[in-house]
């Protein structure tokens, strides 16, 4: 195997891990995740002194099982992550793709959008609209998606510009093909190897802005688990019981590293199929 | 002979940014990439066009395939005007009218197998599917890649350059075109696979008799597959000729400079003898009358003032220099 496949590996089976447990998180749980016990505030994870193999990563301020809490956690991580990529990538290729075919007044729209896109604060948008319509994981499913394409419309643009330079683009167009034609059959497939590497790295971007809004009170709504809201909850005691905050941190900085690195060895071996 | 193709004034300006001077003024200037050409290929002749690079040939392909919309002047495509054709009209010129590029690997997506790519040309001119696969075999035995199986479900990226090259003949011909644009076929190639594509060309003229326009900056190509020769310079054409009479006796100071500045091996002529010298002159702003005149060391007064004509100086020879009009060739 060459050395450079070894980053994709890693994030491969760091990302099929966590999928696997997302999508079989109901069955992998070993305690009810919103089961409340306050005799048992606290208890320290297995490895620690006070701890049991009861709890392995002990329990939070409310009695319930940690690692129950981070195995759910991870499927609202998941869920929010493939979900934002979905809405947001068929936002910004769309845009992008329509922009960089057709080009003109076509493009010069479409990067007006983008442009109106960028001078939107995020955080900000999102607080307006988690106060007016209450937070819930479609608000944050959509707020995240429908703010996060400009990646993707930047980036599509760009390559559907590269590809349509291209002869076979040139000669579809001498056959015969249609407009729609050529951009389903000769532009999408030449370019979605780009796109998937967008999709890695908002995809990482996304779970980390909604453990950035669940840390602020924004996000998923208690008591759904979310690796931030968890954070969140545990940051009164991160002095004392350091770990209710590294549990969860290490999770979620694992799995974005991790999606990282699945994001840049799909890259390098996608990309190395069509240079020549 | 009946006319295939036929352009009369056909021009294409492209144009460029502005200073803010010339937004001022309202001024729009414009590259003159063609500007003004006439041209006739009968059916079955294979024309070749010549000139240095930024003369307009590519250009010239892209507008008598309706790639690229003209900016004014006419053309005719078997007698129907390709600038009104749509839909249906359209799709069946886009079947009848094909092209050749200059580098085979950016004319076959990198995701197609080469049967998908062969295809593509039937598919969209609702070629049952049942015919397609005897129509490919035919057209990849055309071009001698006659073991299609043996490609039929390999990608672009696995072909070397010249069986690419062929492939991507073989997709200009498997729809049955009666005109062929080859923009530079062989320029990308190895000198080594160049011979078999040249033969291959001069072959499917013969065997098929299409109509082609062979676009060049080589005039050893024009000379091994075309019967008549145009030089271009700087969007206009400056001759028109039978190939052999073009090259062997040039009329146009451009067409004999392009003709010494080929390489022979051996040879006792240096190129130091060059009638012209320096670059193409600007498009945006080309010199008045004869576009050569700043760099042709024949140029005389009248070049500046006045346009020359393509005039005849030999029976089916033209060329657009006063030097060879009758009127002036007492004063030069």
């Amino acid at each position: 195997m060459r050395t450079r496949q070894i980053p994709l590996l890693v994030g491969a089976v760091i990302v099929g891990v966590t999928a696997l447990v997302a999508l079989a998180a109901p069955l992998l749980v070993p305690h009810d995740p919103f089961a409340q016990n306050l005799a048992q505030r606290y208890i320290s994870p297995a490895w620690m002194a006070g701890g049991s193999s009861e709890h392995w990563f002990g329990t939070d301020g409310l009695g319930r099982d940690y690692l129950s809490r981070l195995i759910l956690g991870a499927r609202i991580s998941m869920l929010i992550g493939v979900a934002t990529i979905i809405l947001s990538g068929t936002i910004g290729t769309v845009l992008g793709v329509l922009g960089g075919y057709f080009g003109g007044k076509v493009d010069a729209f479409v990067m007006f959008i983008v442009s109106c896109r960028l001078a939107i604060p995020l955080i900000l948008v999102a607080l307006t609209v988690v106060f007016m319509v209450g937070s819930s994981l479609t608000v944050v499913v959509l707020t995240i998606g429908l703010l996060l394409w400009e990646r993707f419309a930047v980036v599509s643009r760009a390559v559907t510009r590269q590809v349509c330079g291209l002869d076979y683009v040139a000669a579809a167009w001498a056959a015969g093909c249609s407009r729609l034609w050529i951009i389903t059959r000769e532009v999408l497939p030449n370019i979605v190897h780009h796109l998937v590497v967008i999709a890695t790295v908002d995809m990482a971007i996304a779970i980390l802005l909604e453990a950035s809004l669940s840390f602020l009170g924004l996000g998923v709504p208690p008591p759904l688990p979310s690796w931030g809201l968890m954070i969140a909850e545990g940051k009164d005691y991160m002095y004392f019981k350091p770990w209710v905050i590294e549990i969860p941190g290490i999770a979620l900085a694992v799995l974005v590293l991790g999606i990282n690195l699945l994001g840049d060895g799909l890259r390098d071996s996608l990309g190395a199929n069509t240079d020549r | 002979m009946a006319e295939l193709i036929a352009a009369a004034n056909l021009t294409k300006h492209y144009p460029t940014s502005r200073t803010t001077r010339q937004m001022l003024r309202g001024e729009r200037p414009v590259v003159r990439a063609v500007d003004g050409i006439d041209l006739v290929i009968q059916r079955g002749e294979s024309v070749g066009l010549v000139g240095e690079s930024g003369s307009g040939k590519t250009t010239v392909g892209r507008l008598l395939l309706k790639l690229t919309e003209a900016s004014g002047g006419t053309l005719n495509f078997d007698g129907a005007a390709v600038s009104g054709l749509s839909g249906d009209s359209l799709r069946r010129f886009r079947q009848q009218a094909q092209l050749v590029f200059q580098n085979p690997f950016d004319s076959v997506n990198p995701r197609f197998t080469i049967r998908r790519a062969v295809a593509e040309p039937l598919i969209n001119t609702g070629v049952p599917r049942a015919e397609r696969d005897g129509r490919i075999a035919e057209a990849m035995r055309l071009v001698h890649l006659g073991d299609f199986h043996r490609y039929a479900d390999k990608h672009p990226s696995e072909l070397s350059g010249g069986q690419l090259q062929r492939v991507v003949l073989a997709r200009a011909l498997v729809g049955r075109p009666s005109f062929l644009v080859a923009d530079e076929p062989v320029s990308m190639l190895d000198v080594s696979v160049r011979a078999g594509i040249l033969n291959l060309m001069r072959e499917l003229r013969d065997r098929l008799g299409l109509t082609a326009l062979y676009i060049s900056h080589d005039l050893t190509l024009v000379r091994y597959v075309c019967e008549r020769t145009l030089v271009m310079y700087l969007g206009r054409i400056v001759e028109d000729g039978p190939t052999s009479e073009v090259i062997s006796r040039p009329a146009h100071p451009y067409t004999q400079a392009l003709i010494k500045a080929v390489p022979r091996p051996r040879t006792d002529q240096s190129r130091e003898d060059l009638p012209i010298s320096g670059g193409l002159a600007n498009a945006v702003s080309p010199p008045s009358g004869c576009r050569l005149r700043d760099r042709c060391p024949y140029a005389f007064a009248r070049c500046a003032q006045e346009v020359p004509a393509l005039l005849e100086v030999a029976p089916g020879h033209r060329a657009a220099c006063h030097l060879t009009s009758p009127a002036n060739a007492a004063a030069a």
